[in-house]
């Protein structure tokens, strides 16, 4: 078993040239204002699997490398520091039970 | 690869219209349903996740919400910042049936509905019969409830048809027809003509509803109401030399010169209610004054015409 990635199914995304906007939706009570994801940040959200299909770190990672033409060691540190970031923030969720 | 220093930032005056439009149907249809509020998504993206119209930007999120409650919806929206749009007043042909809401944050609109003009039942029937044939469209990575495929196609030709005087000829009919007719079969007519008989739209859209295949009578709006609609598609054009007109000849005894005094000459407070004419002075005022004169002046043959040709009907 290997950990693995996936956008909060409570988030909604819409995606134009490199910017993803998104609208956090889990807390209602909120302003309900969107965000946006630029450069690196919006490739890795767009790595990232869905509830029904989560990805290994490792395939988020390739993803991630693959975009930008890097070696996967070249972007791993920052690829997985922003996901925990994603994490904190509720906007992506780990999951163990995926095999890799 | 640089490092993001924070997940995300806000978007206050980069957010596209065409991101920003899908992500305010989402919101409104969460936000309804924590509320309990009925609410459908109609027009805009929705006919293009439906097979009905090619993908393009729209620039508001129509929203029809279960008519006794569109205040609340409304309030629940106020709650996260939208406001109603300030717009100079100018009368309806059609009885009023939406509210304009903005927000600073927001590049579009929400246009929320109590009802859909066309539709000549009670707008509580018409609301049922769209709802219990609901359906799900996938809009911003999420699921959004709006009426059912041909049900929306039904939406959108009264739509095309109110606000074009020859709407026959638009590509965009066409199109619409065409994604009709190709899923047409014993399924889409029984449906058809179930929202009919809720709906009232038989007479607006005949040839259409004939072309899909439904028959028998097609006189279920009355002539009143039959005028009324033709005055106001065929006067769409003229902007609102059509309505003022109109609300003169329906207006009684000394209102008629009252509606007459507001048509010709708008208050200052009014006019500033126009898009760039919030701080205008006297001379811009007296500038605008002129050209929606000159412009009535140009348009009003026309409306006469369209005004008596249908209300000698």
């Amino acid at each position: 078993m290997v950990s693995a990635w996936y956008r909060s199914p409570d988030v909604a995304f819409e995606s134009l040239g490199e910017d993803i906007h998104l609208l956090d939706l889990r807390d209602l009570s909120g302003l309900l204002i969107p965000r946006a994801l630029e450069g690196p940040a919006a490739v890795i959200w767009l790595a990232l699997g869905s509830e029904e299909a989560p990805l290994a770190e490792e395939t988020v990672v390739g993803r991630v490398a693959e975009q930008f033409g890097l070696e996967e060691e070249d972007v791993r540190a920052q690829t997985v520091a922003f996901l925990q970031d994603l994490a904190d923030h509720g906007l992506a969720r780990l999951t163990g039970n995926v095999s890799g | 690869m640089q490092q993001e220093s924070e997940y995300a930032r806000t978007t206050s005056v980069s957010l596209p219209m065409s991101s920003a439009t899908p992500l305010a149907y989402v919101m409104v249809d969460r936000l309804a349903r924590k509320h309990d509020i009925r609410a459908l998504a109609i027009k805009g993206p929705v006919l293009a996740e439906l097979g009905l119209r090619p993908r393009k930007v729209s620039s508001d999120a129509d929203i029809l919400v279960e008519p006794g409650r569109i205040a609340e919806l409304c309030a629940v929206l106020e709650a996260k910042g939208w406001k109603d749009r300030e717009v100079r007043f100018s009368p309806s042909i059609l009885d009023p049936h939406s509210r304009t809401l903005i927000h600073p944050e927001w590049p579009c609109d929400i246009d929320v509905h109590s009802y859909f003009p066309g539709f000549f039942g009670s707008p509580e029937d018409v609301f049922e019969s769209l709802w219990a044939g609901r359906t799900r469209v996938r809009m911003a990575n999420m699921d959004v409830q709006t009426p059912s495929r041909v049900a929306n196609g039904v939406v959108a030709l009264l739509h095309l048809k109110r606000n074009s005087p020859d709407s026959n000829d638009n590509s965009y009919h066409r199109a619409l027809m065409e994604a009709l007719v190709e899923s047409d079969g014993p399924g889409q007519r029984a449906e058809l003509e179930y929202l009919a008989r809720a709906g009232r739209f038989r007479r607006i859209l005949e040839p259409e509803l004939r072309s899909l295949g439904l028959e028998g009578s097609f006189d279920d709006v009355s002539d009143r109401d039959m005028a009324r609609w033709e005055i106001n598609r065929t006067t769409h054009a003229e902007a609102t030399t059509g309505s003022w007109l109109y609300a003169i000849r329906t207006a009684s005894g000394w209102s008629k010169m009252a509606v007459f005094v507001k048509a010709v000459y708008p208050s200052s407070a009014e006019l500033r209610k126009d898009p760039g004419m919030e701080d205008s002075g006297v001379l811009r005022l007296m500038g605008a004054r002129t050209k929606r004169l000159v412009h009535g002046a140009r348009t009003l043959p026309s409306a006469v015409i369209s005004l008596f040709r249908n209300w000698r009907q």
